[in-house]
């Protein structure tokens, strides 16, 4: 062999991502990622050869509540709410914060308390809502942040925020930056899926954006498995295609374009053979991923009765629990719904019992699979609820706006400390008191759990080195195991 | 005019002088800079292209230009700073001297609290960087400013040996001068055939014909290739495929982006981008009519459609939005997209405060931002596709239907309103006759209580003898009759009022007003249905029809009834002393019972002018005969049920469905998709369309609508009724009117239909196929005896009419007794809706406009819209050229200055995004980024030269793009040594041609036109191709939003056309690098996917171009296989295929013959993907076997690249 084209192989990153797919180079990527293979000479010194240190999980699923859920009817027990219930937000709590416009016309401001009645749970003796009761089974297990705020007000800016870094679009997504940073860990299926699942409500939107790559290159973009149809767009041979005939295209293509390598020695043409391998296995791969009829009966039930059905969260849970085992990097799931700014009493119910159930029970399979460990597991939205009710209080009837000043997330599994709540708020739950987590150190966390120190991974863009915390972001050590 | 005299704009001076170069700037322009981005020892040093890097990424962040961030007073960016002592006493920089150097002592330093850069900022320098820096202080620590900021001079053309390599023009000799250095060698010119090829995909988007090809290979003369090139500049596929590119910076899209993402008006503005392509607009022009084309002097229509370059980005019409917020949003996102296109700056870091590497300070990126800051123009878009400000353009074939229609209408009225004089005189007597008929029967009704509501102070209500009520006492400025009538049992259908002069009244008038004018600004009414059950609660009465004998201008009955107190019905000063009536007629009558109550309210509130009624009476329409003229029989509303599922029209206008067995509106049927039930449809309006369905989605489907009607005798009816696309009409069971498809212009289907005494059924079969259906029924149920509802209640207020009411009641007449008179008057009628109908249809764009007053700027502290900072005059930085004296200091003026050439940037930007278009990377490798922190020009004389040539030819766009693609640059191969490709991976040295996977538009566009299916129909409104389901659904707002495909030739437009959702754009375009146009982009990633293969293999779009590709091969590609397959490969890559290639081919058509052959079943499945119906008469089984190969050949590495 030509030893001047061996050594052009090997400096090409196409070629070896080729490679790579082809199933030919499958040592752990993570050790083998060379910058300057990466994207041609001009990302330089971003892109990762290795961690920055040994990981705790190698893998994520984010289990995002679209809409803002509220800290106050979940998670953020406040046993004073009783006396100042019906009582106007004092000043001094306010403290002069911006509203939405869709409270800042409203005569008072009268706090809520919540409808719903709290304990403690597990060994920990962390609080819970009854809302939650299966989440709450796994208190033990489940790290509640209780401080996470964001500077956004409004859905679009700031689940743009939360996903990017950024409350305008433009820049790439936490999967994006993972994949960029860590590569692919298996050879069939994608990297980085995302999946929206159908509740009673979907009333707030979602955006392409949210996993894009923004200024990465496009492949870092999340695959959006859909919940009818092909999983993967284009996924199935087009009717009357079988598997023999679609063997049979690939192989005389093959040919053709190895022909048309030995003319011009482009190592994309290379790639493009893997590419079409690599998209041969996946039609096989994606299916295999998505027929639970060999999963038993009792993990079934686990996930509750909506399980069978494709497009709920249930389904989506135990997707992402079989994705997790065969390797993909981040699992994004989308939970819409969770606005209430009234009835929130009646909504909240249907949402959780949409959520709770496959919530907890995909951190309890994954822990039974031993999968638990080096998988990340975050339960959270873009912004929490305010204490003071939007609209009339009425008996069984409330409803709260957006609040960032204070929200409550959980994260479980590699690199998390379980069994534990971080952070205080103040009687109001309007305000942090004690270890504030801002969006930006969540995700922080979220890379470091992965090996990556979010100063260092950076892409340079516009003439500045970006990064998904932007210049922001502290690791927070405290929930760290 | 082809080129504007722009200087004309500028009110003084006229030229565009600038001042000199700034300190900055100072020294020479990058003249020297060499190709090779690597310094080696052997090289002397250069500040720009080995020091600067080093300083930029590593120390500008702390001594830089940011004087807010900089530490220890110590700046490193000009010279004369960085050789001034810092604030410990320390010299930075001595030149010559590195031993002195405390920056050198400083980044070799082990001493983590004295090592540069500080370990905290993870930032360290590379043995070979701190040799660098070393040997540059060694060497007399020289600086040159950078290169960009300095206006580009023409460079003097190189001296090059001549080789088999062509000198075509000056582009050739700056890019072989560097390979000589580098002792390497151009490669050869591409043969024809790839050359052709590569030609036509960079100029018009699209492959070459094998005409084409043929033509130019034949073509032996010296200027065969310019040929070509000229041809294609004058393709208007050209525009087409340069726009797309601008497009992609401009972030044009269908929608407006942020949270609902509804849809926008703006595809003026696209093909407004083709159309300058395509005239070859000069680049500056271009510039200011999308910047400012609206600030222009008595600007055309054409440039303030190019002003929605301004009204491009992304707006929000989000619940909670704050405005200031997003008013910040917009001009940033607009200024920093202008500074990207126009002259590759970053500016988004001085948005929070002065940029780490550039020379722009934050106060400076607010002058720019205030250019942005005054649009006139709604914050919140309201999720309306045209938020002001907006302009409606016509087609010209609307233009002129418009103005042919106005002559029309007039002249048709002209003939209506000419005088009948026999139908006239009749119509007087018959109005007469029906005036007298409806008098009668009508029942005054007494009060049993009448008193003003006023508690004190309002009139005394006297009820007299005659049982009309005269007010007398106090006479305020306002006041309220309440008034509890009598009623006799049975039912109610209008009310009259009549006012009645009185002796003790002013003027002997009906008012209490001293001029005699009354001003009713209320009549409302009550109805409790069983005064001694509590349950019985006041029913409200609605008013259908208002008639007034007697209106003063402004003041007509209408007003009366209007909810608002400051309008209300008056009388003229003529008609004083005289009887008038006001009918206040019902919809429905109402049931009255003995113990039913009518409160009767009116209000004086109009002017507050003490002129209330004085005297008047109150009649009810209640006479059986009168409600029955008042309120002649009417249908219930129409009852719905659908769709039922059926396979084609034919199917379901012949099938027998349930409902047409049996009504039985209790039932629930099988649908297409889910149960179906009956649901009542009070919104659908007789004589009107009625939208019937949306959309089916491609689905055909019958609906059953059911109505009945009460009438009092047998009578006939006469109607009329269409609807898309086939109907069916039972009344009573039988069958009287059937169409079995719609045709269009076939116009209304007419029936007279016998009704039987009492209730009649009717039944209305519509069969429908996707896009929205209508159906309109238009029943005629006025005649002899009766007449419509609203033409009674006129006739019962006068004998004698005028105005509105008397041309109403003359055309009615008119068209019941002239055939002439009812075709002219339908006529009219019918040029009257078209006319709404195409306002309705004049295409908008949003544009851009100037407030008023100019908007005050103020810097804002971290770059947040409520921390403002100190008041900002618009200006440009300091570091560039100063605004042309004399340019306005609004975006007209920004424009004038980004074109002046002076400016250092525009033209050097510009012409190397176009380089970027053809060899698929710029000279500049970051065409977003000119700035300190951007690549080095790999050739930088050339740009140079380049930019300086685009200013010199008057900014001729075509003519810079011939300049490239006639280079012997542009011509060579792009076969390359392993050693050439190794040396050089990415051809920034250009020894070689160029060779890169095309876009995703020029893949599904190349997959159409081969396929024969593309349809190149240019401009419009975005069309909606072949797109999975479910995709919008997803992620819309309660997945509201559906992406409903096209029929028929929107599946088969350029991508250009291609509807582009922000939220969700086309996923067979983002799968191949498209931005989702959420932001600026001018330079798309280019990645080599899994999903990318699955896209072009099974996409119905390519599955069903491959097809059209298969039946085009059989039909013209000759009889053997031979011949088919050449021709299908010469349509693909343009060359015909070798002999090896063949068999691949050849071999695997073998098998797949026999496959489909033994398996008719997967051919037929394979034959049906798509909506394009082959023309028959073709072998199945061979059609099919043809479309496996036709989807490999355009899946071949050789088709999807351009090379």
């Amino acid at each position: 062999m030509n030893p001047l084209l061996e050594r052009q192989r090997l400096l090409t990153r196409r070629h070896f991502f080729g490679r790579m797919a082809a199933g030919i180079g499958t040592a752990a990527l993570g050790s083998m990622l060379n910058p300057r293979l990466f994207a041609g000479d001009d990302s330089g010194a971003a892109i990762l050869s290795k961690p920055h240190f040994t990981p705790k999980a190698r893998r994520i699923i984010y289990l995002f509540m679209a809409g803002g859920p509220s800290q106050l009817d979940l998670y953020d027990h406040k046993p004073g709410m009783d006396k100042l219930h019906d009582q106007d937000l004092p000043d001094s709590i306010r403290m002069g914060q911006r509203l939405t416009g869709m409270t800042s016309g409203q005569k008072r401001f009268a706090v809520v308390k919540s409808l719903f009645k709290f304990s403690q749970h597990g060994k920990c003796g962390t609080w819970f809502s009854e809302l939650i009761p299966h989440i709450a089974s796994i208190a033990d297990d489940i790290c509640v942040i209780k401080t996470v705020n964001t500077e956004a007000i409004n859905h679009d800016p700031a689940i743009t925020y939360i996903q990017t870094g950024f409350q305008q679009p433009g820049r790439p997504c936490v999967g994006s930056w993972l994949h960029y940073g860590l590569g692919t860990e298996n050879q069939n299926l994608p990297s980085f899926i995302v999946m929206i699942s159908n509740g009673k409500e979907s009333d707030q939107p979602l955006y392409t954006r949210l996993w894009g790559s923004g200024f990465l290159p496009s492949e870092y973009q999340g695959v959006q498995f859909r919940g009818t149809g092909d999983p993967v767009l284009f996924l199935s041979n087009p009717p009357g295609i079988d598997a023999q005939t679609r063997r049979r295209m690939l192989d005389g293509m093959a040919k053709l374009n190895r022909k048309q390598y030995d003319a011009f020695a482009d190592p994309e043409i290379n790639t493009r053979i893997s590419q079409y391998e690599m998209a041969y296995r996946m039609q096989t791969s994606v299916p295999e991923l998505t027929n639970v009829s060999k999963e038993s009966e009792a993990t079934l039930k686990m996930y509750g009765p909506d399980v069978k059905k494709p497009g709920t969260f249930a389904y989506n849970c135990l997707l992402a629990r079989r994705m997790a085992e065969r390797g993909v990097r981040f699992i994004q799931l989308y939970h819409r719904g969770w606005d209430q700014h009234n009835t929130l009493p009646k909504r909240i119910r249907e949402q959780c019992k949409d959520t709770d159930q496959p919530s907890a029970a995909l951190v309890r399979d994954l822990k039974a699979r031993g999968l638990l460990d080096d998988t990340l597991v975050v339960w959270g939205g873009e912004f929490g609820r305010t204490v003071y009710s939007q609209g009339k209080i009425e008996k069984e009837s409330y409803g709260r706006d957006h609040h960032g000043r204070n929200f409550c997330i959980w994260m479980a599994g590699g690199g998390i400390k379980g069994g534990m709540s971080y952070g205080e708020t103040d009687d109001y739950s309007y305000n942090v008191v004690k270890d504030s987590v801002h969006i930006h150190d969540q995700n922080a966390t979220i890379l470091h759990c992965l090996g990556i120190d979010h100063e260092k991974l950076t892409f340079r863009f516009q003439g500045r080195d970006y990064r998904l915390t932007d210049i922001h972001g502290e690791v927070v050590k405290g929930i760290l195991a | 005019m082809a080129i504007l005299n722009w200087s004309r704009l500028l009110a003084a001076g006229g030229a565009l002088a600038f001042a000199g170069a700034t300190a900055f700037a100072a020294s020479s322009p990058a003249k020297k800079q060499a190709a090779s981005a690597r310094a080696t020892a052997d090289k002397p040093i250069d500040f720009i292209r080995d020091i600067r890097p080093i300083l930029s990424d590593n120390c500008f962040a702390c001594h830089g230009p940011d004087d807010k961030q900089r530490k220890s007073k110590l700046r490193l960016d000009i010279r004369e700073e960085a050789l001034k002592p810092a604030k410990s006493g320390d010299l930075p920089i001595v030149p010559g001297d590195v031993a002195k150097s405390h920056l050198i002592e400083r980044i070799t330093s082990r001493d983590p609290d004295e090592v540069m850069p500080p370990p905290k900022t993870k930032k360290t320098l590379t043995a070979q960087q701190k040799d660098l820096l070393k040997r540059w202080i060694a060497s007399g620590a020289d600086y040159k400013g950078h290169w960009a900021f300095v206006k580009p001079e023409r460079p003097a053309v190189p001296e090059v040996q001549s080789s088999k390599f062509k000198v075509q023009n000056p582009i050739d000799a700056f890019v072989l001068a560097p390979l000589e250095k580098e002792k390497l060698k151009p490669s050869a010119e591409a043969d024809k055939v790839t050359l052709i090829r590569r030609v036509t995909l960079d100029l018009t988007g699209l492959p070459p014909t094998p005409a084409e090809v043929d033509e130019f290979v034949a073509d032996k003369s010296a200027d065969a290739y310019e040929k070509v090139v000229s041809r294609l500049l004058k393709s208007p596929r050209y525009g087409e495929h340069m726009a797309r590119y601008w497009l992609d910076a401009a972030r044009y899209a269908d929608s407006h982006g942020f949270h609902i993402d509804s849809e926008r008006s703006l595809w003026k503005y696209r093909d407004w981008v083709v159309d300058a392509f395509n005239k070859n607009m000069p680049y500056d022009q271009f510039t200011i009519e999308q910047l400012a084309g609206d600030l222009l002097p008595e600007p055309t229509m054409d440039q303030k459609i190019a002003s929605g370059y301004v009204r491009c980005n992304m707006s929000t019409g989000e619940g909670g939005a704050i405005e200031e917020e997003y008013r910040a949003k917009y001009a940033f996102d607009r200024l920093e997209t202008t500074a990207t296109i126009w002259m590759g700056l970053t500016l988004t870091c001085a948005r929070c405060h002065t940029h780490k590497y550039d020379p722009i300070q934050h106060k400076e990126y607010y002058g720019l931002y205030s250019f942005f800051n005054n649009l006139n123009e709604p914050i919140m878009d309201g999720n309306k596709p045209n938020p002001d400000p907006f302009l409606r353009v016509p087609t010209p074939e609307q233009t002129k239907r418009q103005a042919e229609l106005k002559k029309l209408i007039e002249s048709g009225q002209a003939k209506l309103d000419a005088p009948m004089p026999e139908l006239d005189k009749a119509q007087i007597e018959w109005q007469a006759r029906w005036n007298e008929k409806l008098s009668e029967g009508w029942s005054t009704l007494a009060a049993a209580s009448a008193k003003s509501t006023l508690t004190n102070g309002g009139a005394t209500l006297r009820v007299l003898e005659d049982k009309t009520l005269l007010a007398e006492g106090e006479n305020p400025e306002s006041d309220t009759y309440q008034l509890k009538l009598k009623m006799e049992p049975g039912s109610l259908a209008a009310i009259r009022l009549e006012t009645l002069p009185h002796e003790s009244l002013p003027k002997k008038g009906a008012s209490r007003a001293e001029d005699g004018r009354f001003r009713l600004s209320e009549f409302e009414a009550e109805l409790v249905a069983n005064v001694t059950d509590t349950n019985s609660k006041p029913k409200k009465l609605r008013f259908t029809q208002t008639v007034a004998d007697a209106t003063e201008g402004g003041f007509e009955i209408a007003k009366a009834t209007d909810g608002k107190a400051d309008t209300g019905w008056g009388v003229g000063a003529g008609a004083i002393g005289e009887p008038h009536v006001a009918l206040f007629a019902l919809g429905e009558p109402m049931k009255v019972t003995t113990n039913s109550e009518l409160t009767v309210t009116l209000r004086f509130d109009a002017s507050k002018s003490k002129r209330a009624i004085g005297h008047f009476r109150i009649a009810a329409a209640q006479n059986d005969a009168l409600v029955q003229l008042l309120n002649p029989p009417k249908l219930d509303p129409w009852q719905v049920v659908g769709p039922f599922k059926t396979e084609n029209l034919h199917q379901g206008f012949t099938n027998v469905f349930e409902p047409e067995k049996e009504v039985d509106l209790k039932k629930a049927y099988a649908g297409v998709r889910d149960e179906i039930k009956w649901n009542a449809k009070a919104d659908f309006e007789d004589g009107k369309a009625n939208l019937l369905v949306q959309d089916l989605h491609g689905i055909h489907g019958a609906y059953f609508l059911h109505r009945t009607l009460t009438v009092p005798a047998a009578r006939k009816l006469e109607l009329a009724i269409r609807a898309d696309d086939a109907l069916k009409l039972w009344v009573n069971g039988k069958l009287v009117a059937e169409r079995a498809e719609d045709k269009p212009g076939a116009g209304m289907l007419r029936a007279t239909v016998d009704l039987k005494k009492g209730e009649n059924k009717f039944l209305l079969k519509v069969v429908t196929v996707q896009g929205g259906a209508y159906f309109t029924f238009d029943p005629k149920l006025g005649d002899s005896e009766s007449v419509p509802a609203d033409m009674a209640a006129i006739l019962a207020t006068a004998k004698t009419l005028s105005g509105p009411q008397q041309t109403k009641v003359r055309n009615f007449y008119r068209r019941e007794h002239s055939e002439d008179f009812k075709k002219a008057y339908d006529d009219v009628e019918k040029q009257r809706e078209e006319e709404a109908a195409i306002d309705k249809a004049i295409p908008v764009t949003m544009v851009a406009k100037e407030a008023d007053k100019m908007r005050e700027t103020f810097m804002l502290e971290r770059g947040e819209y409520d921390k403002k900072g100190d008041k900002v005059e618009p200006g440009v930085p300091g570091i560039l050229p100063p605004l042309p004296p004399g340019a306005p200091t609004n975006r007209l003026g920004l424009a004038l200055w980004l074109n002046s050439p002076e400016h250092p940037l525009t033209a050097r930007v510009t012409v190397n995004r176009f380089w970027q278009q053809y060899f698929g990377v710029g000279l500049v490798k970051t065409p977003e980024d000119f700035g300190v922190q951007g690549e080095v020009p790999s050739h930088p004389e050339l740009l140079d030269w380049l930019a300086t040539e685009f200013i010199r030819s008057g900014w001729d766009v075509k003519r810079l793009q011939r300049l490239i693609v006639t280079s012997a640059t542009y011509r060579q191969s792009s076969k390359a040594s392993p050693e050439l490709r190794v040396r050089d991976p990415e051809s920034r040295l250009l020894a070689r041609g160029p060779r890169f996977r095309v876009d995703g538009e020029v893949l599904r566009d190349t997959a159409l036109f081969v396929g024969g299916l593309l349809i190149e129909k240019r401009g419009g409104k975005a069309v909606k191709p072949y797109e999975p389901g479910g995709l919008w659904e997803a992620v819309s707002f309660n997945n509201a939003q559906k992406y409903v495909q096209d029929k028929g030739e929107g599946n088969y437009r350029r991508s250009l056309y291609t509807y582009w959702k922000r939220q969700s754009p086309p996923p067979n375009m983002l799968i191949f690098d498209a931005p989702t146009r959420e932001y600026c982009v001018v330079r798309r990633p280019r990645t080599n996917t899994p999903l990318q293969a699955l896209a072009l293999l099974n996409d119905p779009q390519f599955v069903e171009a491959s097809r059209g590709f298969a039946d085009r091969i059989l039909r013209e590609g000759g009889r053997t296989t031979e011949s088919r397959l050449t021709f299908a490969f010469r349509q693909a890559t343009g060359r015909s295929p070798a002999a090896d290639e063949m068999k691949v081919l050849e071999d695997i058509l073998k098998k797949e013959l026999a496959d489909f052959r033994n398996d008719a079943e997967s051919a037929k499945k394979l034959l049906n993907v798509g909506n394009f119906k082959a023309a028959g008469g073709l072998d199945q089984s061979e059609l099919a076997a043809w479309t496996t190969v036709a989807s490999m050949i355009l899946n071949l590495d050789e088709t999807v690249t351009k090379g």
